[in-house]
């Protein structure tokens, strides 16, 4: 019965293909924007997770998000230093800031400053140079992607220097970071080079990195900071979260790829029902003629979820093919850098083929059933 | 001999938009094994509906049909489908063949959907095929096959399960005079044997002389139950 169901399916390729188009089109779109949703949702955090060294965020009651932050003042530094269960605090510069080009125009640039000494919050991965140099007045270090940005077409190579608010910069190291939510050069210096080339403010410093004493919990040390200062402290994963349900709460960011993945569901599943709908019933003769030779509906029933399922796995194979082969297209691509095809995403995928071609079975399987063989009598 | 079908008072109605309309007036009816039997009458009389109710495709209205002792009118549709693939074979004047299935697939179908393993199943329809004149063909398509041996795959459809009962709807209605022939020969062949009885509706006049019996239908109603040769004098 499997096998003649099988031929039926194929004995008609143009609907095959047709049915096996829709579910591709609807994997793909799914699979695809929902990646990236992720990947840039991820984007939004990597500046976070980039900083291994702390346990606790320290920073303004009023910041949400990591790319928006408010300045404290230099004071909140030793306050925070005398909170008990602090075993360092270490000052953290992160803002933008214009850096002017090679050709003389102006770019904005992500300036990062980590404190001289322990260059606690230093990029993780260093590909050129060494990052104590950083130590040193007037150096900095740049990422990859900035660099290539910076000097189109020129190898990666140290000496280079860049010009912000008329410091001169030497580009002694180059790192490379996860890509981040914008997409501008990142630059890290070390705080006090950072405090020296920035416009003069009262208040600089970005947020107190705090790491705590062996032992001691961290929601507790966390209290007893807010107590203290009136500042706001988070964890790593806490100050990730906040960041995202910012971007989720405050853009249109979630909307519009929620209505692109809507919309592949949705045009999906109507190309997979109409189709199926039609196979089914231009078969309908066939599948009175096996009605009436014997064949019951539940073998019948077993036929069309047979040729379901057939058309749902090619059909999301090749969908989740195509976007796999996306992401491996584009990814050298800085726009798309770190954007990947989770496992979850193509499980998350597959369920909601699968329910796709259920409902869009439905409505043909009613037929089936419903379905009087006294039709074969008829011409 | 043997009672094959006993049709007793049989009504049946078609709902028409609100109303029902009858197109079966109590019928009685004996069909005895080892006989071909015809179904003959103008347009509309109603003999596909008759064979469709004594073949358990259709259910009745009024009356009962017992075919080899099983009462028709009790039957859910479940029982009704299994009851005809064990007891029915079916031909029909459209063939009525799987066009993805070759010869021998199409005929196979009522043993695959009774569970009989496929390689048994396709050798059964294959040996069936051959002994009527369509060795060679079992691997091809329908659409590759002319209308008389499309008619034989069908033939062996309905044969291929060892049904007791036969229904054909104008099985050479769409067959050249020799095809027809040829065809009407293999069902007479069918209809010898002492355990099995072949029921055809036919308008074909041509045929007629293969019958052992000719029953007339009018109407709705069974105006005249002739031997063959009384009925072909007649005509
Ligand atoms: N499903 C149905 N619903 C309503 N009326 C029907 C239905 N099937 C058949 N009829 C009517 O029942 C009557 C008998 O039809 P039937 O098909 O049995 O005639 P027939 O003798 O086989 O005719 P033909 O020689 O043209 O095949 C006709 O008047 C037909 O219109
Ligand atoms: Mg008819």
């Amino acid at each position: 019965m499997i096998s003649m169901a099988l031929k039926m399916l194929f004995g008609d390729p143009a609907k095959y293909y047709g049915l096996v188009f829709g579910v591709t089109f609807a994997t793909l779109l799914m699979a695809q924007q929902t990646s990236i949703f992720i990947g840039l949702m991820a984007r939004t955090a990597s500046a976070i997770f980039a900083v291994n060294e702390a346990d606790i965020w320290v920073m303004d009651q009023r910041v949400r998000y990591v790319e928006e932050i408010e300045p404290l003042r230099d004071v909140e530094l030793s306050n925070v230093r005398s909170v008990p269960g602090v075993q360092w605090a270490v000052p953290f510069y992160k803002g933008l800031t214009t850096m002017r080009m090679p050709d003389g125009l102006t770019q904005q640039v992500q300036l990062i400053g980590i404190d001289d000494v322990s260059l606690v919050g230093m990029c993780p991965k260093v590909l050129m140079g060494d990052p104590l140099e950083l130590k040193k007045p007037q150096t900095a270090m740049i990422d990859k992607n900035g660099f290539l940005f910076t000097w189109p077409n020129q190898p990666l190579q140290l000496g280079k220097y860049i010009e912000i608010n008329d410091h001169r910069l030497k580009v002694d190291s180059i790192c490379e970071v996860a890509p981040t939510f914008l997409t501008f050069p990142i630059l890290y210096v070390s705080y006090n080079t950072a405090r020296e080339i920035l416009p003069p403010q009262r208040n600089q410093m970005s947020i107190v990195l705090v790491k705590a004493k062996k032992g001691e919990s961290l929601q507790a040390l966390k209290k007893r900071i807010t107590n203290k200062t009136g500042l706001q402290a988070l964890t790593q994963n806490e100050f990730a979260w906040r960041s995202i349900n910012y971007i989720l709460e405050r853009t249109g960011i979630p909307i519009n790829f929620g209505i692109t993945i809507f919309l592949g569901i949705l045009i999906g599943a109507a190309i997979t029902a109409q189709t199926f709908y039609i196979f089914v019933v231009e078969n309908l003769k066939q599948f009175a003629v096996m009605k009436a030779v014997g064949v019951t509906n539940r073998q019948l029933l077993k036929m069309v979820l047979t040729q379901a399922a057939v058309v749902g796995a090619t059909g999301y194979g090749l969908g989740i093919g195509f976007t796999a082969l996306f992401f491996k297209v584009t990814a050298n691509s800085p726009a798309l850098k770190g954007f990947v095809l989770l496992w979850q995403v193509m499980a998350g995928t597959a369920a909601t083929i699968a329910v796709i071609i259920l409902f869009s079975i439905l409505f043909s399987l009613r037929k089936v059933f419903k379905l009087d063989p006294a039709i074969v009598f008829r011409g | 001999m043997e009672t094959a079908i006993a049709i007793r008072h049989l009504d049946k109605d078609f709902p028409v938009d609100t109303k029902n309309v009858r197109v079966l007036f109590d019928i009685n009816l004996q069909i005895c094994m080892g006989e071909l039997t015809m179904l003959v009458g103008p347009s509309g009389c109603g003999k596909t509906t008759l064979i469709s109710i004594l073949s358990g495709i259709l259910s009745l209205t009024n009356g009962d049909v017992e075919v080899l002792g099983q009462s028709l009118k009790a039957m859910k549709d479940t029982q009704r489908v299994l009851f005809r693939r064990a007891n029915i074979g079916f031909i029909f004047q459209q063939y009525n063949l799987l066009p993805a299935l070759s010869s021998a697939e199409n005929a196979a179908i009522p043993l695959l959907c009774a569970g009989v393993p496929r390689t048994e199943a396709i050798e059964c329809a294959t040996n069936i095929l051959n002994n009527i004149g369509m060795r060679g063909q079992t691997e091809k398509l329908p659409h590759q096959l002319s209308g008389g041996q499309q008619q034989r795959i069908a033939i062996a459809r309905a044969l291929v399960h060892n049904p007791k009962i036969i229904v054909c709807d104008e099985p050479t209605a769409a067959l050249d005079a020799k095809t027809g022939t040829a065809v009407m020969e293999i069902l007479r062949e069918i209809a010898n044997d002492k355990n099995r009885t072949v029921i055809i509706v036919t308008h074909d006049n041509r045929v007629y002389h293969f019958a052992d019996r000719i029953l007339e239908m009018s109407d709705g109603r069974i105006i005249g139950d002739w031997n063959t040769d009384e009925f072909i004098h007649k005509e």
